[in-house]
């Protein structure tokens, strides 16, 4: 599975430029050290944060994609961060549950 | 010829930034009883007078005044307004409103589009404000520069990174930063990945514990890359304890945030070949970190 092919699967909205990437796995993690310990380079990062930390933790990563569930916004810098680390930013209107549950459907692990 | 700074900026920012967009305007058979309200109401002196989205005049509290005089306040603007208006463009540099501003010595000056349609108009207040913001933009720019710092000494590359306390809105910035930095010099990306974490982690241990904030120094070496992260205070209780994985004493305000999993120290020990902390309570803590450039990983 790739970026792009999970972004259409489950209809996520990219607020970043699109990086096309094969995703080597994901995590769903709301703490930030928690990500920075069980992540791996081209992860899928499910969370509800949105402040600029998240980009800064994804870049630190190399994190492939951010998905932010629950319909929340990232803020502005957030999303130039993201953009100049050339990591992914996705929104959505599902929750965090229902996120992991159809990349696990669709052969994320 | 030197220019100041100031004379720079008016020379960089462009009227169209700087103009006010929302305009009030009249039509020229409107009456001058009628200007005069409107100009009261939006507290202006002047006003441009537009007729089907042209502006054919400007009306200004002096030709109101006259109007009056004269008795003659309910007839039209189009009798009173003056038709050879000063006008700016919107392209025009600040510096050249300015200067007509300083010769006329008009209070406002209508500014036009390529199209000859107005834009907006501008005041020295509107300028005066303007110029402020971009000031204000310039030096938070600034801070962010001067919170890093990197030298070349004897071949080895130095980087610095003050860290304010409590700033959460910058936290990452010094790893990221770091980053890229290792990244651009051609240092293995799991090793560069490695520094960021531990960096990452230091960062925002500084902006939640420490009173003042803290500095972090990166030194890319041959052989290694050594992180020694320093603050003042208030210093470590019990380092045994700090070190214990989910260990923490964030406030939940900070958890909130996402931070505070109590897997700080315990994520840069891991990442790192070589971890040492020196803390002592009410003076402060230094954190000695290195990473080897050649060698197996410790999480291989």
């Amino acid at each position: 599975m790739t970026v792009t092919e999970v972004a259409a699967q489950l209809g996520l909205t990219a607020v970043t430029t699109l990086h096309e990437k094969k995703l080597e796995g994901a995590i769903a993690s709301d703490l930030l050290s928690d990500v920075l310990a069980n992540a791996a380079p081209g992860f899928l990062w499910v969370t509800i944060q949105t402040h600029r930390n998240v980009a800064a933790v994804a870049s630190a990563q190399s994190i492939a994609a951010v998905v932010v569930t629950g319909g929340r916004q990232p803020a502005e810098d957030t999303v130039a961060l993201a953009d100049s680390e050339q990591v992914v930013v996705f929104t959505t209107a599902a929750s965090t549950y229902e996120v992991c549950g159809r990349l696990y459907e669709l052969g994320v692990r | 010829m030197e220019f100041s700074f100031v004379e720079e900026l008016v020379h960089r920012l462009k009227v169209f930034q700087a103009m006010d967009k929302e305009v009030v305007t009249v039509q020229p058979d409107q009456t001058m009883r009628h200007a005069q309200q409107v100009m009261r109401e939006a507290r202006v002196s002047g006003m441009p007078v537009v007729e089907h989205d042209m502006m054919v005049g400007i009306v200004t509290i002096e030709d109101i005044i006259k109007a009056l005089d004269h008795g003659h306040t309910d007839e039209p603007v189009r009798a009173w307004m003056t038709r050879d208006v000063v006008t700016v463009e919107a392209r025009w540099p600040l510096s050249r409103a300015m200067s007509l501003f300083e010769r006329t010595r008009f209070g406002r000056l209508p500014v036009m589009d390529e199209d000859c349609l107005l834009a907006g108009v501008i005041t020295p207040e509107s300028i005066l404000r303007a110029l402020l913001v971009e000031l204000n933009r310039l030096l938070a720019q600034d801070e962010e520069r001067e919170a890093a710092r990197a030298s070349v000494d004897g071949g080895a590359l130095r980087l610095e990174f003050d860290v304010a306390g409590g700033d959460f809105d910058r936290a990452g910035l010094a790893s990221v930063r770091l980053k890229r930095e290792l990244a651009s010099r051609g240092i293995d990306p799991t090793i560069a990945r490695r520094v960021a974490i531990a960096t990452h982690e230091a960062e925002t241990n500084l902006i939640i514990h420490s009173s003042h904030g803290g500095r972090i120094v990166a030194d890319l070496e041959a052989d290694s890359i050594r992180l020694v992260v320093t603050d003042d205070g208030p210093g470590i209780e019990d380092i045994d304890r700090a070190l214990t994985p989910g260990f923490s004493t964030a406030s939940d305000f900070v958890r909130n945030l996402g931070f505070g999993a109590g897997m700080g120290l315990p994520n840069i020990r891991r990442c790192a070949d070589h971890f040492e902390i020196k803390s002592r309570p009410g003076y402060g803590t230094r954190l000695n970190v290195r990473f080897e450039l050649r060698g197996p990983s410790p999480e291989e």
